[in-house]
């Protein structure tokens, strides 16, 4: 049975699943370079958890295809299970087990001595700071500490590929923080798959984003390159009556609207949405300067953030999705 | 510094048992029976359940003036297999009815499935793990408590070892009978109601058609066994052993019916 070693982490082609009338997914195509970590956005609803469902072997696609380091995820499963790691998005243990017993019976899952177990789950209860609880019950766990507790198992069997349900969704701040700072470090060693609806969280520490909704992958690239495509708005800075510049600029062609906003520190300014942002960024400036009684301050792009194009791209189909 | 997480890639893909995962799931599935106290209640319960009666035998028979009692043993034998036979296989229902369900609802399941688990192994871990505690807790400690107490209490002791040894033996393999009629329902149903339902039923309903059907039809309830522990508990020729051959049949294709579910049972 042949690895083969140019593979994307993660590939689906076509991957379908229907329950019954219900069709989670519909065609979902994407592709998660080695080593990235690899944000998989989308509303409630829109299959997240079904093609999560589907790599770790919990279900089987009605079509389509699915590979792991190019590995079927059907065909070759157990396989496939030895080198992923996952966490779904309320993860259950066995309330009686302690979480260093968790740990070490997960790890008697994987080719590792009674040594070795021992020693990594020592490693991955300090990588989560649950050495100070590791002896207590699990049915004494908060919702948090199961979380942390839910990664270090994911951990165990030291995946290549680690799947994530949501594994910030029951943690505070603080939490998120950790769960952040855990996949920065496994970045290049470990390909980070997770899904979230905290665009913050995946702003600040994902590679790639897929953007899914209705069980169809929207649009996939990097963040940076997301981020840049969406660009199209320019905000206008000055000192002067508004209203008058805003009338000149909506009759330019390159311009969709022009909505001046409230002053601030006796600046006005005018948010403006372009067709051509290229253009806009040449013509604007003179325009405005152009007006005897305006003192021009500054014109630059609007930095769109994750959470416009999100909304973008899903029609406004939110769900409970947090900017932050 | 170096991630204690980070680690050196395999290069070839490795290769897993049929029933990888099954060691770890029963040796998980026994320290789940001590660790929570089921073991130690089941014990205690059903050796108060037997154990008393060589007790009240011995009461009855005014033991308390006269020292050890000379009647009762066939009756206390007679009991032994009927209160092992008929209550003891509704206690191992009771005990034994969610041992699939309640880790799918739990989601458990979901959690070790996600592992290089092999999920017949599962299964079948589940199976053996459960076995031994039931026998353990629910037959042998139990019938050593009733034999202990009947060696006290009845002047001639125990008559027949090898009796006793055969009985001990058929009530064993009754109750991995059941537990495995229990699994393989957990194949079939997604709630406990009905697998204890049809598991209970399988033992009630050839005693209600004893008079209605042939007894070459009610030999094929494992229930039929108990037919053979009393005759061995008497030391009588044994009879044909049909419920025997047919409970290890219906065994077989209950495990082997549950693992070919639940090795397509799709999970979320």
């Amino acid at each position: 049975m042949a690895i083969h070693l140019d593979a994307p982490a993660i590939e689906t082609k076509g991957l379908t699943k229907h329950f019954g009338p219900v069709t989670a997914l519909a065609g979902l195509d994407i592709r998660v370079p080695v080593g990235s970590i690899f944000g998989f956005l989308g509303p409630n609803g829109s299959g997240k958890t079904t093609a999560l469902s589907i790599l770790a072997g919990l279900a089987h696609a009605s079509d389509g295809t699915a590979h792991v380091s190019g590995l079927d995820v059907q065909a070759q499963g157990m396989v496939v299970r030895e080198r992923i790691g996952f966490l779904r998005q309320d993860p259950r243990f066995y309330g009686w087990m302690t979480g260093r017993e968790t740990l070490e019976f997960t790890g008697r899952f994987f080719p590792l001595d009674a040594r070795q177990v021992k020693r990594r789950a020592d490693e991955m209860l300090d990588l989560v700071d649950l050495s100070g609880v590791a002896s207590r019950k699990i049915g004494g766990y908060s919702g948090g500490m199961r979380q942390r507790l839910g990664i270090a198992q994911a951990l165990m069997g030291n995946p290549e590929v680690l799947l994530l349900d949501e594994p910030c969704s029951a943690l505070d701040p603080a939490g998120r923080f950790e769960v952040i700072q855990i996949m920065e470090r496994l970045r290049g060693s470990t390909t980070v798959f997770y899904s979230t609806h905290i665009l913050q969280d995946v702003e600040r520490v994902a590679d790639e984003v897929a953007i899914i909704n209705a069980g169809v992958c929207l649009r996939q690239s990097r963040m940076s390159e997301l981020l840049a495509a969406s660009q199209t708005e320019l905000v206008v800075e000055f000192e002067g009556e508004p209203e008058p510049i805003a009338a000149d600029l909506r009759r330019q062609p390159y311009v969709v609207a022009a909505s001046p906003e409230a002053a601030q520190n006796g600046l006005r300014r005018i948010r403006i949405e372009v067709r051509d942002l290229a253009a806009a960024r040449r013509q604007v400036p003179p325009l405005v300067v152009a007006h005897d009684d305006v003192i021009f301050v500054s014109c630059r792009p609007q930095q769109p953030d994750l959470e416009a194009v999100f909304l973008e791209l899903t029609g406004g189909a939110s769900g409970d999705v947090q900017a932050a | 510094m170096e991630s204690t997480i980070a680690r050196p890639r395999p290069i070839q893909a490795t290769t897993s048992s049929r029933f990888a995962g099954a060691g770890n799931v029963f040796q998980k599935e026994l320290r789940e029976w001590f660790r929570t106290r089921r073991f130690l209640v089941t014990a205690v319960l059903t050796s108060l359940m037997l154990g008393a009666v060589p007790l009240v035998v011995f009461l009855h028979q005014g033991g308390l003036h006269d020292g050890r009692v000379d009647s009762g043993y066939r009756g206390v034998m007679n009991a032994w297999v009927a209160l092992t036979l008929t209550l003891g296989a509704y206690l191992i229902v009771a005990l034994t009815m969610s041992i699939i369900v309640k880790e799918e609802d739990g989601g458990t399941a979901q959690w070790i499935f996600t592992k290089p688990v092999s999920r017949s192994g599962y299964v079948l871990a589940k199976y053996a793990a459960n076995v031994v505690a039931v026998v353990l807790g629910a037959v042998v400690i139990p019938s050593l408590v009733l034999l202990a107490l009947t060696g006290a209490t009845q002047s001639g002791g125990i008559q027949s070892w090898t009796a006793v040894v055969q009985t001990m033996g058929f009530a064993s393999l009754h109750a991995a009978i059941v537990v495995g009629l229990v699994v393989g329902l957990s194949g079939l149903f997604r709630s406990s109601a009905p697998i204890a339902g049809i598991a209970i039923g399988m033992g009630f309903v050839p005693l209600f058609f004893n008079d209605l059907v042939p007894q070459q039809l009610t030999n094929l309830f494992p229930v039929e066994i108990g037919n053979i522990a009393s005759q061995a508990v008497r030391g009588d020729h044994l009879a044909p052993w049909q419920p025997v051959v047919c409970g290890i049949a219906l065994l077989a294709v209950s495990l082997a019916f549950a693992c070919y579910r639940i090795e397509r049972r799709q999970l979320q």
